[in-house]
């Protein structure tokens, strides 16, 4: 029998078990849709990490580092990990105080319009789907590879598992197995990648074979110029581009600033912005390196997204190889456990609000939801990198500026708020979708997501000065400023504080950690 | 090793091949760990702002 096979039906039978015993703790609504609002910093991390890291890093990420993107890639995945820091203490603090169940709520409840209300709904679950579609199509490539059962039975398999978790157990399931599966994936990581470096006796001697190859530019600041762009700055930009994007996907994406809304209060929100930053960071070059490495074994793969899946078949020892695919597979099913349960929570409570039992409207939701991601998956082959690229540009042009704005704004009306997103919705949409239909490749400047969130911030002023600001918007907003007595203990606001004070130095270490695995070594083997 | 500033000025500018050194990936990297302290240090300040005020006027 396959062993890969036998590994990950284990561990789909643990999820299950898992997911069964801890639906057995979930007593009412509020555990049910945001885990009784009192979620420790380690469940808040290991959710925050656990719903990044998904078959998006551990294949489509890890396919960009094998084809010599790895400066590019390093400059993105460095600049997003801020938007957990600022995420949390510039938005996830005020969106914890306003004490919604969803974001959207926090929308409509700032600018006092259902309208908002809706259209960040609306523009919520057409992002949560899409990122969906694209987690359950690299679970089931990735399922459908390594054991050979095919593509769509992989797809089932999977959707029972994430689809269980999801319904019996809601938010409180998932900020715990979440939480596992980061443990479990992390794991696997550092000890796949340590084998894999340690194969040509360590890194550094590893990056001096790769320097070896005639592959134009692996490791150097522009990365391959045969590839994605046809200049170092090209690429670079394409990094920054990406890097600015992706941090306003970690600061207001719904899977992610949702976890703030289920923590024990806000000192907890703001410590675990630092842990979750520094996590993904770590996690992001754990991928770099491995997938970089491969190229000394296999530089001409048909699939670079199967390189990671390559690497743990051929590379590693099978109980190691097990471990890792078992783990990349957690990490796409612990973050499809996330995306479900948002939408359930987001039907129950910014649709059908006050219309029935909020519990049952919540999974029935998550029933269909499955459906039509089945129905969608049935008619696009996948395309994980792509599709995962798209959901969170969507995000960052139609919610960044106008979440920003709905705190730090004293100005920003509700039409305002309304015409941006509906703008920088727009904007990102059609340019993707002319750029799609035309086939032509955007220059670096004229990427989607920065025409949506021009057409945003535009739209936003334009809106804005057309009409004025309620007393009511103001009173609502005043509000946002007042710091909770609850959170006036003195304790959690010296820890809070001492947390915040070091965190700076964080820049510090990313910066001897980068110096020490991707400068010295490079420069050492072109010298 | 290639001078920075040639690489900049060339927007145009090509990597012969991957033996090509130059000191872009130390500004790179210096780069990233400056915006991580900033974006860092601008959440210490607004945290530290908010749970402290009104401690001095009493």
């Amino acid at each position: 029998m396959n062993i890969y096979l036998v590994g990950i039906s284990i561990s789909f039978v643990a999820y299950l078990v898992l997911g069964f015993f801890i639906s057995k703790r979930v007593k009412n609504a509020n555990d049910f849709f945001v885990s009784g609002r009192n979620a420790p910093v380690i469940l808040i991390v290991g959710s925050m990490i656990a719903s990044y890291v998904s078959t998006g890093m551990f294949m489509g990420d890890a396919g960009e580092y094998y084809n010599g993107l790895f400066s590019p890639m390093t400059i993105l995945a460095t600049m997003q990990v801020a938007g957990y820091i600022v995420g949390a203490v510039f938005f996830g603090k005020y969106l914890r105080r306003a004490e919604v169940v969803t974001i959207p709520e926090f929308f409509g409840m700032r600018f006092c319009s259902s309208k908002m209300h809706k259209l960040a709904t609306i523009t919520s679950l057409i992002t949560i789907v899409v990122y969906l579609l694209s987690v359950m199509q690299g679970v089931g490539t990735l399922m459908s590879l390594v054991t050979g059962l095919s593509y769509r039975l992989c797809v089932i398999l999977s959707l029972i598992v994430f689809a269980f978790i999801s319904i019996t157990s809601g938010a409180k399931g998932v900020l715990i197995t979440d939480t596992i599966m980061f443990g479990f994936f992390t794991i696997a990581l550092i000890v796949s990648t340590l084998i894999i470096a340690n194969k040509n006796g360590g890194w550094y001697s590893t990056v001096e074979r790769l320097q070896e190859l005639n592959i134009n530019g692996l490791l150097s600041w522009g990365g391959n110029t045969d590839y994605l762009y046809s200049t170092g700055l090209e690429n670079v930009s394409w990094g920054i581009i990406y890097g600015i994007v992706w941090l306003s996907v970690c600061m207001v994406g719904p899977w992610q600033s949702s976890r703030y809304i289920m923590a024990k209060n806000e000192h907890t929100v703001i410590r675990s912005s630092i842990f979750s930053a520094f996590g993904i960071f770590l996690l992001q070059l754990l991928v770099g390196i491995s997938a970089v490495s491969v190229n000394l074994y296999d530089a001409k793969l048909e699939s670079s997204s199967h390189v990671m899946i390559w690497a743990a078949k051929e590379l590693l020892p099978t109980f190691i190889g097990v471990l890792l695919l078992t783990g990349v597979l957690a990490a796409g099913i612990s973050s499809a456990t996330t995306f479900l349960s948002l939408v359930g929570t987001s039907v129950a409570n910014d649709i059908f609000k006050n219309k029935g039992k909020p519990m049952l409207i919540g999974k029935l939701s998550m029933v269909a939801v499955c459906a039509i991601v089945l129905l969608l998956d049935y008619f696009n082959s996948p395309q994980i990198f792509w599709i995962m690229f798209f959901g969170g540009a969507i995000v960052a042009a139609s919610w960044m500026p106008v979440a920003v704005a709905s705190i730090f704004s004293k100005r920003i009306t509700k039409c305002g708020a309304f015409c941006g997103m509906l703008f920088g919705f727009l904007g990102c949409f059609i340019s993707k979708l002319y750029f799609s239909i035309s086939g032509t490749v955007f220059p670096v400047y004229l990427e989607p997501t920065l025409i949506g969130m021009a057409a945003n911030i535009l739209a936003m002023i334009v809106g804005s000065s057309l009409t004025k600001v309620s007393q009511k918007e103001r009173e609502t907003r005043a509000l946002l400023f007042v710091v909770p007595e609850k959170e006036k203990d003195e304790k959690e606001v010296v820890k809070t504080i001492k947390y915040m004070k070091f965190a700076p130095l964080l820049g510090l270490v990313v910066f001897l950690i980068l110096l020490f695995v991707w400068v010295v070594p490079y420069v050492k083997a072109i010298v | 090793m290639v001078p920075v500033g040639l690489i900049l000025k060339d927007k145009n500018y090509k990597p012969l091949n991957n033996k090509e050194g130059s000191m872009m990936e130390l500004i790179i990297t210096i780069f990233l760990s400056i915006w991580i302290s900033i974006s860092a240090f601008l959440g210490y300040q607004n945290v530290k702002k908010e749970y402290t005020r009104g401690e001095k006027r009493k």
